[in-house]
């Protein structure tokens, strides 16, 4: 199963969804790297996420990196409970640039 | 054939003219009539009668060997005759006389004065009747194979004794009776071979259907039977009762071949039908064995193992009749046998309700295996008897496959050369087990042991957090609390799964490699088990890494240790790799705040 990925003027926009787990992190670790290839700013949706495992951090780790290194804005969007609460625990709720589920 | 003497006595010269040209007309009839021979014994005993007519002889006999010649039992036995005395049935010792010196020398003898000749006994030493002037006797004898002896007596023509012409002439026509001889035997010999053949290809058939049809191969329940020829003296049978239980019987008949696979029908069908009615191994056996007596031969026996599969309760009950101890392995991989107490049925023929004495036991998780001697007779590359214990190291080797994918792999490893027959049966209730976890299932107290052994690859994880999550909830935890212990359950699964067992992510387990897991109720909590057969974890791993350390084995450890009270490793069970306990306390009626605030790093080092 593949995630959904927007494009819009200067940002992308990919919407993880589901369970994001040692099954589906190959793919959701897969759709950030290829979106950050188009060169634009990311933005990674999460308000369909009901569950991220240490696996999941890992890809949005890396595609964080990634985009650091080549200079485009890395943002987490729409940051639900469950997803908070093991971002904190990672204590990475302060290394991400994230935008809070209104 | 001797060498006829060119010479012709004046006294055979006169005779002959009258029977013409050397008979050859009578060899070709001869031969002719026994090529077509339906019948031997009637064949040969007109082929007498023509060559004695022929010859004009007073008297001819056709004598068969009985017993191994040379030898002090060789006899011959008149089993045709012609002239005033009916001889047949007369038995002559083969190694004396004149039959005894044409067996011997294997070439035919004339005996133109019997008087004069020293080897020569007179019928009357024998209390006949009869006297003997002139005789010719033939080997009836394939090359150096002798079937018998033929003999003319005393010609009719008055004064007249046998020639060397009438010797050899004799001499060719026995030739050809016992190559007719021979070609009998050997299509009788052929015929019955063919007709046991059939017989025991019948027999097969026969038996064939009274197996159990194969059921899937992750069936609980499942038998293999490979007989060593084509009959088999085992059997072994599968019945589901109506209210869920499955019986299941294997059995040996003593001996091989036809008799024992004609016992083993019966016992078969024995169990199937009196399995029907009775569900009480001991009294089913008791039952079976009182119907075997009525019948079987004396001396034969059956070693028969009958046993009653619980799997909603996973309980099993069996009653042993003198065979091979089940072979029971745990969960936790180990062994246990249950050795026969009562002896085989047909021992004793004990009376109908003096019932055989029952084992019973739980086989949570675990399995049963049945087996006959083929299997623990088995030799090895060495030629030693892999017995019990090489039969526990091939199963422990196929643990991880389905049941019946694991029969068939632990046969083939047994070998192809059997010298014996080769039956097994495994009752596995690790799927009864797993299903008693199911949220839908007997999940009503988490008190209970609720256990469930999955592949180790990352599609099982799934299926293990909707486990935990439902136990948790049983237990009254919130949904926060629940949510956090699945995390940590997860993660402890992933580090088994990705460094334990090193499998990538993406590609399935590999046979054998699997976790066993299990919540219990703990004094104010909740522990989950996991038990795996990865090398052993170096625990200085597991510690949880500083948090600047991103990389996902120190991030799951850091997690497990933050979500839970206590993360443990604790001695394995034997033939396991590691056994991780995760302890997570649920105080009484306080929910776990959800929330950010945890501090994180008290809890890895364990304050339970």
């Amino acid at each position: 199963m593949s995630f959904k990925v927007k494009d819009d003027a200067g940002t992308s926009t990919v919407f993880l969804s589901g369970e994001i787990d040692l099954e589906r992190s190959p793919a959701a670790r897969k759709t950030l790297l290829d979106t950050l290839a188009r060169r634009q700013a990311l933005v990674v949706d999460l308000r369909d996420v009901s569950y991220i495992d240490s696996s999941g951090i890992a890809s949005l780790v890396e595609a964080y990196q990634k985009a650091r290194t080549a200079n485009l804005a890395f943002t987490l969007a729409e940051v639900g409970a469950p997803v908070m609460r093991v971002l904190s625990l990672a204590r990475l709720d302060k290394v991400f640039p994230i935008r809070v589920a209104g | 054939m001797p060498a006829a003497p060119k010479s012709r006595s004046p006294k055979s010269r006169a005779p002959r003219s009258r029977r013409g040209e050397d008979h050859l007309d009578l060899v070709a009839e001869l031969i002719e009539a026994f090529a077509g021979s339906e019948d031997l014994d009637a064949t040969l005993a007109a082929a007498l009668a023509r060559i004695a007519s022929a010859l004009d002889a007073d008297a001819a006999g056709l004598f068969l060997l009985d017993g191994e010649f040379p030898g002090p039992d060789a006899r011959l036995v008149c089993r045709a005759c012609v002239g005033p005395i009916d001889v047949t049935g007369l038995e002559l010792n083969a190694g004396i006389g004149i039959p005894g010196r044409a067996l011997a020398r294997n070439r035919t003898e004339l005996v133109a004065d019997a008087a004069g000749d020293p080897d020569f006994l007179a019928p009357a030493t024998i209390g006949i009747d009869y006297e003997i002037r002139s005789m010719i006797c033939a080997p009836l004898s394939h090359r150096d194979e002798r079937y018998g002896v033929v003999e003319l007596l005393n010609p009719r023509a008055e004064g007249r004794l046998f020639s060397a012409r009438d010797a050899e002439l004799l001499g060719l026509l026995a030739t050809a009776a016992a190559i007719a001889i021979r070609n009998a035997r050997l299509t009788e010999a052929l015929l019955a071979q063919n007709r046991l053949r059939r017989e025991l290809e019948m027999a097969a058939d026969v038996q064939r259907t009274l197996l159990p049809p194969a059921p899937d191969a992750d069936a609980p329940v499942q038998g293999l039977n490979r007989p060593a020829r084509g009959v088999s003296g085992d059997f072994y049978d599968v019945l589901r009762l109506p209210d869920g239980r499955i019986a299941f019987a294997l059995a040996d008949v003593s001996g091989k071949g036809l008799n024992a696979a004609l016992i083993m029908v019966k016992a078969a069908t024995l169990f199937r039908s009196i399995g029907k009615r009775v569900h009480e191994p001991g009294l089913l056996l008791s039952r079976i064995e009182v119907e075997l007596c009525e019948t079987m031969a004396f001396g034969m026996f059956v070693t028969m193992v009958v046993g009653v599969y619980d799997p909603a309760r996973h309980q099993i009950r069996l009653a042993n009749a003198g065979h091979l101890p089940p072979l029971k392995r745990h969960a936790d991989g180990s062994f246990e046998e249950f050795p026969a107490t009562d002896p085989p049925l047909g021992i004793q023929c004990r009376l109908e309700n003096d019932r055989y004495r029952e084992t019973s036991f739980s086989i949570e998780g675990g399995s049963l295996y049945l087996y006959t001697d083929g299997a623990s007779e088995a030799r090895d590359a060495d030629g030693r008897m892999i017995g019990s214990d090489g039969l526990q190291a091939l199963i422990a080797r196929h643990a991880g496959a389905a049941p019946g994918t694991r029969l068939t792999a632990v046969a083939d490893a047994i070998g192809a050369e059997l010298r014996d027959d080769l039956t097994l049966l495994v009752i596995d209730d690790s799927e009864a087990a797993a299903e008693q976890v199911q949220p839908r299932g007997r999940l009503r107290g988490v008190a209970d042991l609720v256990a469930q052994t999955i592949p180790a690859e990352a599609g099982q994880l799934k299926i293990v957090r909707r486990l935990v999550e439902a136990a948790s909830r049983e237990a009254g935890a919130s949904v926060e609390w629940a949510q956090d212990l699945v995390l940590a359950v997860d993660e402890a699964c992933q580090n088994i799964i990705r460094h334990g067992y090193g499998t990538a992510a993406k590609a399935g387990a590999a046979i054998g490699d699997k976790i066993e897991f299990s919540i219990r109720k703990a004094a104010d909590g909740l522990e989950v088990e996991l038990i795996d057969y990865a090398p052993k974890v170096d625990e200085q791993d597991c510690k949880g890494r500083t948090l600047d350390d991103v990389r996902p084995g120190g991030l799951g450890t850091h997690l497990m240790h933050a979500l839970t009270d206590l993360v443990q490793f604790r001695s394995p069970p034997k033939g396991a790799g590691n056994r991780l306990v995760l302890t997570k306390k649920l105080a009484p009626g306080v929910a776990d705040p959800s929330g950010a605030d945890h501090d994180d790093n008290d809890k890895g080092s364990g304050s339970a």
